[in-house]
């Protein structure tokens, strides 16, 4: 399923590169001629370049807000705010995708887009917490499978010493965490190996 | 002695050291294949390191976590161009 997720995010980026060099294109002819037509060729060209932007980021945070899901049973406090967040992002930008089709005008386009723009940042910051909390449970998981070989393991220093990184390895960090992870699992191995 | 009765001698002897040598080649690779034939059946779970102690699913689960990916390109923001600089009509 992600895969595909993945051709469909290409591609709309393709798409919103290909609007944005029509664009830059039809913005140069109406600042050369400054005509009618080359005045509504240039708002077309915005409008189109405006909407594949919204819709790539639309989809970004769809697939977002579904490998959220996927990877979290959605139960505790963070997981819950972020995906109510998300949801709303998306609302917004839904409502982004008519507020561009009525522009009818460069000055409604600038307008537009500048809000757009605006809350491009905290949407950033949004997504860059639903990654961090899919990779967290992502990680989660695998640790959680490692616990029945902690817990059948003999007692010994090394045992103790997987017991703590493991203790260690409940960070919200994903980089520490998984370090942590991958020392634990190694060390596990050793200690099953010496017997 | 003639020659040609010289060479129907030694035909013989020819033949039974061509189907010595064949039987002789023959014999280690019939050997070798029943061997490895037998390897997966009696190591069901040899792991990588070839310690039979580590269970195959801890080694498979080491695995697992020794490729993991952080940085997922299934979770990468696209890229947007931040000033559009927009005409004036």
């Amino acid at each position: 399923m992600l895969p595909a997720l993945l051709v469909s995010l290409f591609a709309l980026q393709s798409n919103y590169r290909t609007a944005y060099q029509q664009y830059l294109l039809a913005k140069n002819q109406y600042q050369q001629y400054h005509t009618e037509t080359t005045r509504l060729t240039a708002i077309s060209s915005l409008k189109t370049l405006l909407s594949s932007r919204n819709q790539l980021q639309l989809t970004y945070l769809t697939n977002l807000r579904q490998a959220l899901a996927d990877s979290t049973n959605i139960a505790n406090y963070s997981q819950t705010t972020l995906y109510l967040n998300l949801e709303k992002e998306l609302s917004t930008l839904e409502q982004f995708s008519s507020d561009i089709s009525g522009v009818s005008s460069l000055s409604q386009a600038k307008d537009v887009s500048s809000s757009w723009q605006l809350r491009l940042p905290a949407s950033d910051t949004l997504s860059q917490s639903t990654k961090n909390q899919i990779l967290l449970a992502r990680l989660q998981k695998l640790q959680d499978q490692l616990l029945p070989y902690v817990d059948s393991a003999s007692p010994s220093s090394t045992l103790d010493l997987i017991k703590s990184k493991l203790q260690a390895a409940q960070t919200d960090k994903p980089q520490l965490k998984y370090d942590l992870l991958k020392q634990a699992s190694d060390l596990l191995v050793q200690l099953y190996a010496q017997k | 002695m003639p020659k040609s009765k010289f060479l129907w001698l030694l035909l013989p002897g020819f033949i039974f050291l061509s189907l010595l040598a064949f039987l002789v080649s023959k014999a280690p690779q019939k050997t070798a294949v029943s061997t490895s034939s037998q390897l997966p059946n009696t190591t069901p779970s040899v792991s990588q390191n070839n310690n039979l102690s580590v269970p195959s699913q801890l080694q498979s689960l080491n695995d697992q976590i020794k490729s993991f990916r952080l940085t997922d390109p299934e979770l990468a923001a696209p890229s947007f161009d931040r000033d559009l600089d927009i005409p004036s009509d």
